[in-house]
């Protein structure tokens, strides 16, 4: 998928950049350089650590601050791409400066694949601003390729509620609000974890601890899977399993958390490098239906 | 030199600027580091489009509170405990400054931390940084630092000296004594990555390394590594050369090792980025951008081509 057979694929990461932790662009940037690609890497804001912590410290990037450094990618003639991806955005007004640049970038490089986790919140909570959800609607899903949200993030971006009254979640519904996000833009979409119970299956009896970054993580590996695979399936059972053994290998190395981090483990991702680059497939796909009725 | 705690991975606190595209500063030190199993917080002194030989610069700078804010942070959260830091490009006295403060104070709490400095302040006679700094790294951050890694231009202004073109031997000399005035100001452990050995009265196709070890007030142990200087020129060499000694240094736990690895390892990232040879930017005036994702195995297999020659 490069534009020259011969170099490297590039990716432009737009995320949180923390400078202790793995988090957003932290994440990202570890994984991509780990399976080869070049990623260039502007930082959505520069925090001590990230939000789950008792304390938070840092600064969000402005707006004007976003727009200069476009500026500056584009005077010198850095803007070709194979990739873009972006996570968490705190501002509408940032996702709105980031459409146009997508745009730009993918009316010069029309081969550029954009993979959008749209961040918006998890568990009934928001993370962001409603200026978000409505940036993401009207102008960012249009332009993503890959789109990977969790289930309230569907929720949020469909605008139907996904729960029904029962406590008992209708797979009928999710596959609905699927096809709606399709035709807001996206070709593919993941949903990337919904717990069985919702769908009317068994709990998961695993329920190992709470992790902080596995979304960032989840992307970029379905990027760089879906890069090297060519195709969602493969992407997907690959990305999957190498997400859990990162898990487990956080788990196994877990001595002491953090008194002062309240949201769960710090991944350890550096130390799962050997796992990261085996990519062993522990998980395989289930496929349900290639012709989905409207 | 051990980790704080005997299952973790060492851990490193990089201070340095950051580039959206290209590598310098930070985008070399954490991907170097990572890759040979170092846990990396990265504070980020600029957040620029891309190194500023390009024809156009745009970014940020961080300013002195937003510094201070982060360190308040980590410390809130008991996270500020190392065994390395690593600084580098700092724009302004200011900022190096909150730095040293707190540099003290990691110190203090954790005497095992070892601080590599590269004291950037400029190459070929020309300042890169405000003057404000050299005062900073002379009074504040070189009684901390315990590896330095100065160019030949940034040695002399550490210690006041007038620059020379002598091509003598006492040029030779001249160095050494200017290690051991360097010495005298704090650091245990100086590394000139190059010197054009052409000043010191041989080829200008070979280039040097001196380093200099204090073992006691008037003993030291000095050596060089002669290698062959390339004909392109490239940025971030001084990044990824100070990434690559800590590490081997935490590796080998021998500064003649480590420099042998670091020289060597470098020397084929750049024979690796000529191979590459891709079309320099038209917009980028200062040479090549270092192919460090293609050399990922160059790095990991860490082969030595130079070896130490020792003094007296």
């Amino acid at each position: 998928m490069s534009v020259k057979e011969k170099r490297i694929p590039r990716v432009l990461s737009i995320q949180s950049h923390v400078v202790h932790g793995f988090v957003g662009n932290k994440c990202a940037t570890f994984i991509l350089q780990l399976y080869s690609f070049e990623v260039d890497v502007i930082n959505s804001v520069h925090y001590s650590n990230h939000t789950g912590y008792k304390v938070v410290k840092g600064s969000r990037l402005s707006v004007d601050e976003l727009r200069a450094i476009f500026q500056g990618l584009i005077a010198n003639e850095i803007f070709e791409y194979d990739y873009i991806l972006t996570g968490y955005m705190g501002s509408g007004e940032l996702l709105a400066v980031i459409a146009e640049y997508v745009r730009l970038i993918k009316s010069k490089s029309p081969h550029v694949k954009y993979l959008c986790d749209p961040v918006i919140g998890d568990n009934g909570k928001l993370y962001v601003d409603q200026s978000c959800i409505e940036m993401y609607k009207s102008v960012i899903l249009p332009l993503a390729d890959i789109v990977t949200p969790n289930d309230f993030e569907l929720e949020q971006l469909v605008g139907s509620q996904v729960k029904s009254n029962s406590d008992r979640y209708e797979e009928q519904v999710l596959w609905q609000s699927i096809q709606s996000l399709h035709k807001m833009g996206p070709t593919h979409i993941i949903v990337s974890s919904i717990s069985a119970a919702k769908l009317g299956g068994k709990e998961d009896t695993l329920q190992i601890g709470c992790f902080t970054g596995t979304g960032d993580l989840f992307s970029a590996l379905i990027l760089a899977w879906f890069h090297k695979e060519k195709n969602l399936i493969s992407a997907c059972e690959k990305s999957i399993s190498v997400l859990h053994q990162v898990l487990l290998k956080t788990i196994e190395l877990c001595d002491s958390i953090n008194i002062h981090n309240t949201c769960g483990n710090e991944l350890k991702l550096i130390e799962s490098k050997t796992a990261i680059e085996a990519a062993e497939t522990l998980f395989h796909a289930v496929i349900i239906d290639t012709n989905i009725v409207q | 030199m051990p980790s704080t705690k005997s299952n973790q991975i060492p851990r490193v606190l990089s201070i340095q600027s950051h580039v959206v595209h290209g590598f310098v500063g930070n985008k070399c030190a954490a991907f170097i580091l990572q890759l040979y199993g170092f846990e990396v917080d990265l504070i980020n002194s600029v957040h620029f489009s891309n190194h500023t030989g390009y024809k156009t610069v745009k970014g940020t700078r961080l300013r002195v509170d937003e510094l201070q804010s982060i360190f308040e942070g980590l410390l809130a959260n008991d996270i500020l405990e190392y065994d390395y830091i690593l600084t580098g490009y700092m724009g302004s006295g200011e900022l190096l400054h909150v730095v040293a403060e707190h540099v003290k104070l990691i110190k203090t709490k954790f005497p095992h931390v070892k601080y590599v400095c590269d004291p950037v302040i400029g190459d070929n006679n020309k300042l890169y940084v405000d003057r404000s700094c050299i005062e900073v790294y002379k009074n504040e951050l070189l009684p901390l630092a315990d590896i330095v890694t100065p160019n030949d231009f940034e040695i002399k202004l550490l210690i006041g000296e007038q620059s020379n073109d002598t091509h003598t031997e006492n040029e030779d000399n001249s160095i050494w004594q200017s290690l051991r005035t360097l010495h005298s100001m704090g650091p245990s452990h100086i590394i000139i990555s190059s010197i054009s050995a052409d000043k010191i009265g041989r080829s200008e196709n070979i280039l040097q390394m001196r380093a200099s070890s204090k073992i006691s007030n008037d003993q030291y142990q000095t050596f060089r590594i002669d290698f062959p200087r390339l004909e392109s020129s490239f940025t971030g060499t001084g990044d990824s050369f100070s990434a690559l000694i800590l590490a081997w240094l935490h590796k080998e736990n021998n500064l003649v090792c480590a420099c042998e690895k670091a020289i060597s390892i470098l020397h084929q990232v750049l024979l690796k980025t000529i191979e590459l040879s891709k079309p320099i930017s038209i917009h980028n005036t200062c040479g090549n951008e270092l192919c460090l994702i293609e050399s990922k195995t160059i790095i990991e297999s860490g082969q030595i081509l130079f070896r130490a020659v020792f003094d007296k």
